[in-house]
């Protein structure tokens, strides 16, 4: 599996960004790059367990399935995985770091070849999902500071 | 898992006058659709998960923590007006980013809160 991991510093409390980013997972949409619906969630409340709908626009071929929370460890791990054909998951990180907090963001993926390497090779893919999040943890830390 | 070149139901919207971050003008044709849309739960929605306590502002508006956004129907589309000036330019172009998906692909309905 292709793996990308990012970190950034957040001046905000844990608990606060951890909450950002755990509570509701449509919220995901504000701050992930391509990721444009969440639906269905189930149940409303965050728990192991909880799923959704999603649909990514990855580089131009919109991608749709269903995600499962799969870790709530709160204040410090958040993870939930896609289910069904191409696999991904994706794991926030929470710690305190000075007055803030360092999120990092581990996302292990397969890369659907069939579709998608007529389009560029892995190398690239690689370096654009590596910037993408670079992004989503720039948008986060901008959403949530001020 | 599907994969596909497009969302379904997503709505055309069209930045058409960007005068400064969260100044904006966007533009959005119905005429498919057959009737206008209603943008309060469109656009509101982004800005409840943010935590700007969207509020309604006459039958046309709504304002939040950063300012106000109105739309207008025409008789086959809809002009959006954002009026967004508070908090800094980095956090206005996220929530202006944040705004534009929703009224693009946003489809409150479906949430399943």
């Amino acid at each position: 599996m292709a793996h990308v991991t990012e970190s950034i510093e957040v001046a905000a409390p844990v608990e606060a960004v951890y909450s950002f980013v755990a509570d509701q997972p449509e919220r995901a949409t504000t701050f992930i790059p391509g990721l444009n619906r969440i639906e269905n969630v189930a149940p409303a409340e965050a728990a192991v367990g909880q799923t959704w709908n999603y649909e990514f626009n990855w580089f131009g071929l919109v991608i749709s399935g269903q995600s499962r929370c799969t870790v709530l460890d709160r204040p410090r791990t958040y993870e939930f995985e896609t289910l069904q054909g191409t696999a991904s998951r994706w794991t926030y990180r929470f710690a305190p770091s000075g007055g803030g907090t360092r999120v990092t963001l581990d996302v292990e993926y397969e890369v659907p070849q069939n579709q998608l390497a007529r389009y560029a090779t892995a190398g690239a893919l690689e370096k654009m999902n590596q910037e993408r999040g670079a992004e989503t943890l720039r948008n986060l830390k901008g959403l949530v500071e001020e | 898992m599907s994969l596909s070149l497009g969302h379904r139901g997503a709505r055309l919207v069209l930045v058409t006058c960007r005068r400064a971050t969260g100044d904006e003008t966007w533009w959005s044709p119905f005429f498919l659709a057959s009737r206008a849309r209603d943008w309060r739960p469109i656009l509101a929605a982004p800005l409840a998960l943010l935590g700007l306590t969207p509020r309604e502002a006459g039958s046309a508006a709504l304002t939040c923590g950063l300012g106000g956004i109105a739309w207008r129907d025409g008789r086959w589309w809809s002009t959006i007006v954002l009026s967004l000036d508070g908090g800094s330019a980095r956090k206005r172009q996220l929530v202006v980013a944040a705004l534009l998906r929703a009224a693009r692909y946003g489809r409150p309905d479906r949430t399943g809160r």
